[in-house]
């Protein structure tokens, strides 16, 4: 195998596990520089087998499965695990491994002449359609995500104060927090308004509420100008 | 590159005699622009799907006619290049692996950012525990069995830690990878099986008609890798090198320990196959170095891998036996029979859907006679590899009958993807034998006065019976749809529906669950409902209670649910050792789609007419010491732990 080829296949096993073990890369960089690595250790591992292209194709998908899997299931019997670090150590080693049983095989880089007629224009033309569909369908969850909720819930409580969340996607408003014992309604703390202006990022907003004595409280989120009850939690003080 | 070869390759059949029609399929290679067209066709059909993803989204309800026809648009195109004799073997091994990959991509294109349908999720937390613990075996509270066949959730894990792609898009890889090897393995045996090219993809073509293809093949789950490395074994041992003696097995032996670890069912049809094919081998006289020892191994792979797992899988497949039994014994007394094409909720599907499943069934019951007796007729001249295929083909049957009672028709779907490989290469085998050639070419001489008075304008010529073959391929893939991927509602996203897996995972569930991941503690035992005990295993991080793991029976835990307030309540809760109660109120808006709200012996589960009251749902407002600690309009979250419980 050419010195250059060696190299360039070191670099690619080095220069995936480091990616992967820095961790602070972007996952663009670190998933094509990984798949890159995966495929081409597959790649020289299987190369003499295969006649055809599609024999080869088989080999290296399946061969890439069973190995993950049988690697796997031979690091969880180590007293690490299935770690980030031994994933990219042991695939490493895998590779060296690999790069060594086939140093006698050479590869030929051989850029294929890509004709330019209706069969490539329409390969680019689907890829295109095939893609455009993805951001059609991402698109969708976006909107799908950004959908109106409003979530009131108990972060803590203490003798003295009771802290509740508003966790709001898509909504805005002015809204008020009652708060009052089940049992005796007398001693009622209400909120200045709380302005929620959460739009499909979403918002959280914490509020505490203090309470004066022990029991169960009930505490209400409504509209700051009055009206039904949204939302109601049932708390117990002790 | 998918070029027409000229000259072509020389087409050859292991029995054909036809040789004028080969030499005629020969001479003119298939234009370019009808493969480019196919192409776009296809991609096309893709975009369909993303735009009915689309309108179920933004509008909350999407139209099925609209799924079929684009699904068709996937489907259509590359069938009529693969089924074209003029289309090189490249090209028509191209356009099939496109075409399987085409239609995987269509169920990114309905949930493209997360698993939704309940086996994934499923599957989806088991991955999270082994990114977690680094270790395999964790528990699993809604299928226990699942941890102890992890081969999809380590290699999944394995591509998310060697790439840095978030969980959903490492599982991705892992399905299209999946994908490939099940088409180019299923290919590539057949290939070998019956030494010709077209019979092969013909087969591999008519595979994809299999119910469970689309949807179950697809999923996030633990068969989708196992079956197509079920392929790839049979395959290595059939490439392996002779000359290596046993050592020539090492690889079909290490790919059939992956199947052991990945799944049950599969690795036990390994097993049987291998062994029906050395049985053949033995009735035939025709022996196959090493098949035996290869059988052997691999059966001892199976059972190492069976005695590990034995604790969780022996109560899984005693359960389900038990259940198909029931159903079984149901059915005959006459009791236990289900509306067929009507879900739990009484949502019937339109008549066009059950013709199309019919007419995909009596397709596979047209193709399945002359198939089999076809195999019969010539089993001393068929290879025993042949012979297994048509032993398993016999068994087809069992997948429309299963369907008659609730209780097995999950298990005839799940064998149909085992059954189809024998069937559909059963069909091919028939279809190109000379004895059908003959009887075309005879209703071709009936039809040739036909053609003379309508000339065709198009150019696209292509023999009858391959557009009567493309044509009912295309009836038994939208049948096959049909059977395979139940009702329609749950095709793709949509508008909320109670108790509806993929329909009932929206914002308002996924923000409870989001919630209690943030602010319950790890492992709190929770009650709940079928879709929201999902949620909260694998985004809450809780553990949702069973019979199993709570000691309680589900017809009586399911009382904090769905049954009116009793004073009983706080007992139940305690004896399950409930710590919080995850409550839907939209469950008392509708019957469940899947039959159940929680599980099977739920309360009600075989007589419930009507929903439950908001009021059963939201009874524990009124219990001293339960708190009401999340409220989002939907779903109230209770912490029971201030209970009175008695010691």
């Amino acid at each position: 195998m050419p010195v250059l080829e060696v190299l360039v296949r070191l670099l690619l096993i080095a220069g995936s596990a480091g990616i992967n073990l820095d961790g602070h890369l972007s996952v663009w960089l670190s998933a094509a520089v990984g798949l890159a690595a995966m495929v081409a250790t597959v790649e020289l591992a299987v190369r003499p087998y295969g006649a055809t292209l599609f024999d080869r194709l088989l080999m290296m998908a399946g061969s890439l499965l069973a190995a993950l899997i049988l690697l796997g299931v031979v690091l969880n019997f180590t007293p690490w695990g299935m770690t980030l670090e031994t994933w990219n150590v042991a695939w490493a080693v895998l590779g060296l491994l690999v790069l060594f049983w086939r140093r006698q095989s050479r590869t030929q880089v051989r850029l294929p002449k890509i004709p330019i007629n209706v069969l490539s224009l329409s390969i680019v033309l689907a890829a295109a359609i095939i893609i455009g569909a993805g951001a059609l369908a991402i698109s969708a969850v976006r909107k799908w995500d950004g959908k109106p909720v409003l979530a009131f819930s108990l972060v803590s409580s203490s003798a003295t104060t009771i802290t509740t969340e508003i966790d709001a996607t898509s909504v805005s408003g002015r809204y008020s927090i009652v708060a009052f014992p089940q049992v005796r309604k007398t001693s009622r703390y209400t909120s200045k308004p709380i302005s929620v202006s959460a739009g499909t990022g979403g918002q959280t907003i914490q509020e505490r509420v203090p309470v004066s004595a022990k029991g169960t409280w009930v505490i209400d989120l409504e509209p700051a100008d009055g009206g039904t009850v949204i939302r109601e939690l049932i708390v117990d003080v002790e | 590159m998918m070029r027409a070869v000229y000259p072509p390759q020389p087409v050859s059949y292991s029995h054909a005699r036809d040789r004028t029609a080969v030499m005629r399929a020969n001479a003119q290679p298939l234009a370019q622009g009808w493969s480019a067209l196919a192409i776009i066709g296809t991609s096309l059909g893709v975009l369909g799907q993303a735009w009915y993803s689309y309108q179920g989204r933004v509008s909350g309800s999407s139209s099925p006619a609209e799924f079929y026809v684009s699904l068709s648009l996937v489907f259509v195109p590359p069938t009529l290049i693969i089924l074209n004799r003029r289309a090189s073997k490249n090209a028509r091994i191209g356009f099939l692996l496109y075409m399987s990959l085409a239609l995987i991509a269509t169920r990114f294109m309905l949930y493209p950012t997360m698993f939704e349908y309940h086996d994934e999720i499923v599957h989806e937390w088991n991955v999270i525990t082994i990114d977690k613990t680094s270790h395999l075996f964790a528990s699993n509270a809604i299928l226990p069995v699942t941890p102890y066949y992890p081969g999809l959730e380590i290699a999944t894990s394995a591509v998310e830690h060697l790439t840095g792609l978030p969980l959903h898009s490492a599982g991705t890889v892992v399905l299209f990878l999946s994908r490939i090897v099940m088409t180019l393995g299923l290919l590539l045996v057949f290939q070998k099986v019956s030494g010709n090219s077209f019979i092969s993809t013909l087969a591999t073509l008519l595979y994809t008609l299999n119910p469970q293809y689309l949807l179950f093949n697809s999923e996030f789950s633990y068969q989708t890798v196992a079956l197509p490395m079920c392929f790839f074994c049979i395959y290595l041992f059939s490439v392996r090198s002779r000359r290596l003696g046993i050592w020539g097995i090492a690889p079909s032996v290490a790919v059939a320990a992956v199947i052991a670890v990945s799944h049950h069912l599969t690795s036990v049809a390994l097993v049987v196959t291998l062994w029906t094919w050395y049985l053949y081998t033995r009735m035939n006289k025709r022996r196959e170095p090493d098949l035996a020892l290869f059988a052997t191994l691999s059966t001892l792979v199976v059972a190492a891998w069976t005695w590990v797992a034995r604790k969780e899988l022996i109560p899984y497949i005693s359960g389900i036996v038990q259940q198909s039994v029931g159903g079984i014994d149901g059915l005959l007394s006459g009791l236990l029979g289900h509306k067929l094409f009507t879900d739990a909720a009484g949502d019937k599907e339109p008549d066009w859907q059950v013709l199309l499943a019919l007419a995909s069934v009596l397709l596979a019951c047209l193709a399945l006679a002359p198939a089999v007796w076809y195999a019969y007729r010539n089993r001393r001249s068929l290879s025993p590899a042949a012979l297994t295929l048509a032993t398993v083909a016999v068994l087809y049957p069992i997948v429309p009958a299963g369907q008659l009672a609730a209780a097995t028709g999950e298990v005839a779907e799940r064998a149909s993807g085992f059954i189809f490989v024998g069937l559909a290469f059963a069909f091919a085998s028939w279809w190109y034998s000379p004895g059908i050639q003959r009887v075309y070419r005879a209703a071709s001489k009936q039809l040739s006065d036909l053609r003379r008075r309508y000339r065709p304008a198009v150019r696209f010529r292509m023999r009858r019976r391959v557009w009567l073959l493309a044509l009912a391929a295309a009836l038994g893939f939208a049948g096959g749809v049909v059977d395979g991927s139940g009702p329609d509602w749950g095709y793709g996203p949509g508008s909320y529906l109670v108790s509806a897996d993929n329909r009932s995972v929206d914002q308002l569930a996924l923000q409870a669950a989001y919630w209690e991941g943030q602010h319950l503690p790890a492992g709190s035992r929770v009650y709940t409902d079928r879709v929201n005990g999902l949620l909260a295993q694998t985004y809450g991080g809780v553990a949702p209670l069973t019979p199993q793991t709570s000691g309680v029976p589900q017809g009586i835990l399911s009382y904090l649910l769905l049954a009116p307030a009793s004073t009983f309540d706080p007992e139940i809760a305690c004896l399950g050792g409930v710590q919080y109660l995850i409550a839907d109120q939209r469950l008392s808006t509708g019957l469940p789609h899947v039959g159940i709200y929680i599980d099977n012996g739920e309360y009600l589960q075989s007589t419930r007419t009507a929903p439950p009251a908001a009021s059963d749902l939201t009874k524990f407002d009124q219990v001293p010491g339960a708190q009401r600690i999340f409220d989002n309009g939907a779903i109230r979250i209770y912490n029971l732990k201030g209970l009175a419980c008695q010691s």
